[in-house]
């Protein structure tokens, strides 16, 4: 891929400083010679976040050079130049295809200390995006480049050099189109004020991780933050946040979706969906939950699958995706009682929801057919519910209890606290949420159904047209057990019967559930979610 | 302001209750306390809480009922501002229908109360941005199994509910867990002065919602 010379000019977002106070910066001029006469000045091509940055020519290697001047602020400061001396050294060890080579730190008596390294003729990816409509790229382009970018972050990370200066403008692109990271390792050791200013001032804020913002010892995680932060913006042109207050958005505010800010910008052509996964959680706020390294981003890529155990080269960690995180935020959940959260949660939310529907009574429990079928004497409510488990209303946030009522010839669903007669309570809720709402057959089939009149009567109280359950019978084995009301008929296994006579006793119990309400028609199953319903019926051996 | 009442009302409202307000009366030191605070005349003689905004409010509150809770419902009553339009009747039967947290003393109940609020407006922010994004149905499915995996008869019911396929099912469910912990994290974030404390506080957080009993409920 071919790219046009390098794009000229400066931009406060990326380059970002102002012209007072790098006096030595201004004093430089094309042809001059600095570094011994070794070096002679050729163009300066831009300001960095140190001082400016001129393209010259190394007279002894017969080859050009980027050479970024300290400014006198920094190097009038002994703890930031030592720390500068160190880490220049640190990172002139690095030698990798995606990384720009740090040669050498000139400190010459009477001449302005800059950083000698290797030249890039290409733009950096802040620039050539300007040059898009909607300043943004295609997978098809970016695919590339990340390879090539987290190849290098491994490398790096992997001998302990963190960048914590991500951006666009960091990446550059040379002559053959591939990636060259830009200011490996400097960034870190510009702590003092002006150094910091620099850096607010530059428009990096935008690609800053919460932590690396509050001031948090350097970590993988920051950079892969920063990646990701530059992955969004490449893809959707715009930057994860944007405005006066971006410091505090990234604290406080989940970063955008990807989709949306790509549908926002009128951005059509796909991304794969692990990459918009990818972003996000490169993006996460709490960094447990950020890739562990950019060389666990391309397996992840190259595999597809995130949540496959992997190691790293830089890290040496498993990847392991719960909902928290790994390491500490899995051990707490391990710890404490997930099931109690689940249902908390469930409970917590529905708690604020209102209703679906209002219940309505269809039956005065005083005109119910209350008959002493049974030597345990007048029914009541307490007994027809004999064996009955408890059922949690999806949108009541109530106990409430169903029982099939074998020998009255009802449905009746009772709520225990109020004693209120509810109908179509199963075909309204929003069945996602019983969770805890099981079905259990205790008697045989027989003894739900005495005659096929039964089954639609219990159809028109209840709304139901059909049930159909899975049911584990007295064998172990699953069997279809279908209650279709409408038609008066109980379909169990591959035996289908008119009257519950024609079925053979069984004991099934019901795991899942799928219920058909009426009007729906009897083909459409699985209209709601799974969930487990549990009733019970009274004994009849002693009825009949 | 809206948040504030959203997530602190019923905390706020269940402490002075058991402190042994009755409904009124508890009602009216909430409406007046939080009518002061956001007026910003709140403050004396309390310290910086740790930097939890959450421990912050409640030693407010503690020294406005010990001190100005007559003087603060009068004004009120006398055409003070409106400020919250929560539901008391739900605060109220909430109240009444709470259960487990047995053991902890009354700080550790607020703390119980607030986590719960605050776990419920996440869980209502990630059902708005589900819906603004067109999954509102999606949502709905997956929300019991935002911690706990579903069984593999789940996973094939899930399937057919989304017109999803099995990796498409997991997919779904890995992006709400995780959208779900950047809420979570972020309205934690919210109240504490130090961002550092995040982890700790969100361990907090879950270590405190599991003190309650799922058993029990009105």
């Amino acid at each position: 891929m071919r790219f046009p010379e390098e794009v000229s000019g400066s931009d406060p977002r990326q380059d970002g400083l102002a012209n007072e106070g790098y006096a030595m910066g201004s004093g430089l001029s094309a042809g001059q010679t600095v570094g011994g006469d070794r070096f002679r000045l050729v163009r300066l091509i831009g300001q960095g976040g140190m001082g400016m940055v001129w393209q010259a020519f190394d007279e002894r290697l017969k080859e050009a050079v980027a050479l970024k001047f300290i400014s006198e602020k920094i190097r009038g400061n002994p703890q930031a130049l030592m720390a500068l001396r160190r880490e220049t050294s640190r990172c002139h060890s690095l030698s990798h295809p995606g990384i720009i080579r740090i040669h050498d730190l000139q400190e010459g008596v009477g001449e302005p200390a800059f950083i000698s390294m290797e030249y890039i003729q290409g733009p950096n990816l802040y620039q050539l995006a300007r040059q898009r409509e909607k300043r943004a790229f295609r997978w098809s382009e970016v695919e590339g480049w990340l390879t090539q970018l987290c190849s290098a972050l491994d490398y790096a990370h992997s001998r302990g050099i963190i960048h914590r200066d991500l951006k666009p403008a960091n990446l550059m692109l040379n002559a053959s189109g591939e990636i060259k990271l830009a200011d490996f390792g400097l960034a870190e050791i510009l702590k003092t004020p002006e150094a910091v200013q620099e850096r607010h001032t530059g428009g990096t804020l935008a690609y800053m991780s919460p932590q690396q913002l509050s001031g948090a010892t350097a970590a993988i995680a920051d950079d892969v933050y920063s990646l990701g932060a530059c992955l969004f913006e490449l893809l959707s042109g715009s930057p994860v946040f944007s405005g006066d207050d971006v410091p505090r958005r990234i604290a406080f505010e989940p970063a955008p979706l990807l989709p949306a800010q790509r549908e926002s910008n009128g951005i059509t052509d796909p991304i794969p969906e692990e990459v918009e996964d990818l972003v996000q959680q490169c993006l996460s706020k709490n960094p447990e939950l950020r890739p562990p390294s950019a060389g666990a981003i391309l397996r992840m890529l190259n595999r597809g699958k995130e949540d496959a155990p992997v190691q790293s080269q830089s890290s040496g960690r498993e990847e392991r995706t719960t909902l928290f995180g790994r390491k500490n935020f899995s051990l707490v959940l391990e710890t404490i009682a997930a099931v109690a959260i689940v249902t908390l949660l469930a409970k917590l939310f529905l708690a604020t929801r209102k209703p679906a529907v209002q219940t309505v009574p269809i039956l005065d429990l005083k005109q119910a057919p209350v008959q002493a079928s049974s030597s345990e004497g007048p029914w009541t409510p307490e007994k027809a519910f004999d064996g009955v488990h408890r059922i949690v209303a999806a949108d009541t946030h109530r106990w409430v209890t169903a029982s099939v009522l074998g020998d009255r010839e009802e449905w009746i669903a009772v709520d225990l606290g109020k004693d209120m007669v509810l109908e179509r309570i199963m075909v309204d809720w929003e069945l996602a949420y019983a969770r805890d709402f099981a079905v259990r057959t205790r008697t045989s089939v027989q003894g739900f159904v005495p005659d096929p009149s039964l089954w639609t009567r219990v159809g028109s109280v209840t709304g139901f047209r059909e049930v159909k359950l899975t049911a584990v019978n007295d064998s172990a084995s699953q069997e279809d057990v279908v209650f279709d009301f409408a038609a008066g008929r109980v379909q169990h296994g591959q035996y289908m019967a008119a009257t519950a006579a024609e079925i053979e006793p069984f004991s099934p119990i019901a795991r899942h559930v799928m219920i058909n309400p009426t009007g729906r028609g009897a083909q459409n199953h699985g209209v709601y979610s799974i969930h487990e319903i549990e009733v019970a019926a009274r004994p009849l051996n002693s009825v009949r | 302001m809206e948040r504030l009442a959203q997530i602190y009302w019923y905390p706020l409202y269940a402490f002075a209750r058991r402190q042994g307000l009755r409904e009124a009366d508890a009602e009216d030191a909430v409406q007046g306390f939080l009518t002061r605070f956001v007026s910003g005349s709140h403050i004396h003689g309390v310290d910086s809480s740790n930097g939890r905004f959450r421990s912050f409010l409640l030693k407010c509150f503690k020294n406005y009922l010990a001190d100005d809770r007559e003087k603060a419902a009068s004004q009120k009553r006398g055409g003070g501002i409106e400020f919250v339009p929560l539901d008391a009747l739900a605060a109220n039967e909430r109240y009444r229908s709470e259960s487990g947290g047995h053991g902890l003393n009354r700080e550790e109940r607020y703390d119980l109360d607030w986590a719960q609020s605050l776990v419920a407006e996440v869980l209502e922010r990630l059902r708005r941005e589900c819906k603004q994004s067109g999954k509102e149905d999606r949502f709905e499915v997956l929300i019991p199994f935002l911690i706990e995996d579903p069984t593999p008869e789940e996973v094939t019911l899930l399937r057919k509910n989304l017109a999803l396929g099995e990796s498409g099912v997991r997919t779904a469910l890995r992006r709400l867990r995780l959208r779900f912990g950047e809420f979570l994290w972020t309205e934690i974030a919210r109240t504490l002065s130090d961002v550092s404390q995040v982890e700790q506080e969100t361990r907090y957080v879950l270590g405190i919602l599991s003190k309650t009993d799922p058993m029990q409920g009105s």
